[in-house]
């Protein structure tokens, strides 16, 4: 075999939309490909969140935690014939890695809103911690420790509310702080729609923080 | 609600990123030297916080990625998500053992084509991007490289990998040691300059697959073979 000459961005891509086309086909070598490759990257973003609420986990075995979402984040790339993977289209800019790693910080928010599949769910979290912050701390502290928090739940909010896409738009226009043209450049879209993007991704922040807001007040009745 | 919401949000979400100790993303990734890592357990054991995270991201066990791979190989219509998946031993060992009886039986046959990727740095490509063309990649020689050789199809029988580095003093095999998969796949990765042994310059790099007892010498690694073989030039600044 000659040797293999190193793929440029489009042809990386293209091999690695061919290896997605195969791991949906349930090809073994192709699977463990995917899976060694993507493996890193969702652990890497689940370890990240679990490691956000590090606080709210006290005493808990994260790794275990973290072990059981990164399966769990596989199997919702995989189900529904891997609706979620093909949903990847690399020409709107996001890489594979990219794109699942998105994927896995969505999912994780989800199984943490859950309910049903929250593993802390029995445990006394955020209420208990806050409380005791409270009574320990300054009325300052305690602002900032509760703006904290509900800029979070505003992140994770957003995080489950988003496509890839739109989170990978936030975190290039608001976070990174780009600017349009050069994220347009980049995204292979139009300074219109960024500006449209950021106009919209703005709009979404403060509906998100309305309903949170919303939320709050029918607990407290 | 005040207007720069959204910023603020962002600002919160730089300072999440800036908190957590860069080192630990590069743990995750399998992608710290032997040096670094010992100096991150060092730190861990003076830090109790960071112990924590330390013990968070070290890398996924490779048993949990066979496992990942087993279960999203299923050809079931739909996966099914169990509360707890990690208790898995029984189908995984028999698996295994019917593997193991099925490449006495048959012994392992020639390697499949494999496809290459590398991971890291800039490319810079010379004239026309026809498949000839080598692209050069700029990089720092502290930045992490990847290189990867991934088969076509799950690979019969035993595979070995080494790296192979060529400078103009001369071919030799590389300090890095390549990770080989069950699946016959191979990667090579961690901070360049630690992984070729060249602190910086033009290097060619050789990744190359083969049957046990079939590497090549260095010299060989960089002609044209019919094994497996990545190869890639770099400059480390």
């Amino acid at each position: 075999m000659a040797a293999v000459v190193e793929a440029s961005r489009g042809e990386r891509d293209n091999q690695d939309q061919e290896l997605v086309q195969r791991a949906l086909t349930r090809d073994p070598a192709a699977v463990a490909a995917l899976v060694r490759r993507m493996a890193p990257v969702v652990h890497v973003r689940v370890a990240r969140a679990l490691s956000r609420r590090r606080v709210e986990a006290r005493g808990r075995d994260l790794r275990a935690d973290m072990e059981d979402m990164v399966q769990e984040v596989f199997a919702a790339l995989f189900e529904s014939d891997g609706r979620a993977l093909r949903a990847w289209h690399p020409e709107r800019g996001l890489s594979l890695e990219n794109f699942v790693g998105l994927l896995a910080e969505r999912e994780v928010v989800s199984i943490l809103r859950s309910g049903r599949r929250n593993p802390w769910t029995e445990d006394p979290t955020l209420d208990t911690t806050l409380n005791e912050l409270d009574t320990d701390q300054q009325s300052s502290a305690e602002g900032r420790v509760a703006s904290r928090q509900r800029l979070d739940q505003l992140m994770d909010r957003l995080r489950e509310r988003l496509s890839p896409l739109g989170l990978h738009y936030f975190r290039l226009l608001f976070v990174e702080e780009r600017g349009v043209a050069e994220v347009a450049e980049e995204t292979s879209s139009t300074t219109d729609a960024l500006y449209a993007w950021r106009s919209r991704l703005g709009r979404l922040v403060k509906q998100l923080a309305r309903e949170l807001d919303d939320e709050e007040e029918v607990s407290d009745e | 609600m005040s207007e720069d919401l959204p910023i603020r949000v962002a600002q919160r979400l730089r300072e999440e990123d800036e908190a957590l100790d860069p080192r630990l993303e590069r743990l995750a990734m399998g992608a710290l030297s032997p040096e670094a890592l010992a100096e991150l357990e060092a730190d861990a054991a003076r830090d109790p916080e960071l112990a924590r995270q330390v013990a968070l991201f070290r890398p996924l066990s490779s048993e949990l990625q066979d496992r990942l791979t087993e279960q999203m190989s299923a050809p079931v219509a739909k996966v099914i998500r169990p509360a707890r998946w990690t208790r898995w031993g029984l189908p995984i060992v028999t698996l295994a053992a019917a593997a193991l009886l099925l490449m006495t039986l048959r012994g392992p046959s020639a390697l499949p084509s494999y496809a290459g990727r590398v991971e890291g740095g800039d490319v810079v490509l010379r004239g026309e991007p026809t498949p000839a063309a080598q692209g050069r990649r700029v990089m720092r020689g502290d930045s992490l490289l990847t290189l990867e050789l991934s088969p076509a199809t799950q690979v019969d029988g035993a595979v070995v990998a080494r790296a192979y580095v060529r400078t103009p003093a001369g071919a030799r095999a590389a300090p890095g040691v390549p990770e080989v998969d069950p699946s016959g796949a191979v990667r090579l990765r961690g901070v360049a300059r630690e992984l070729l042994g060249v602190a910086s310059g033009t290097v060619s790099v050789a990744l190359v697959v083969a049957r046990p007892g079939a590497l090549p010498e260095p010299d060989a690694a960089f002609a044209p073979s019919e094994g497996p073989r990545l190869e890639v030039q770099l400059l480390l600044r």
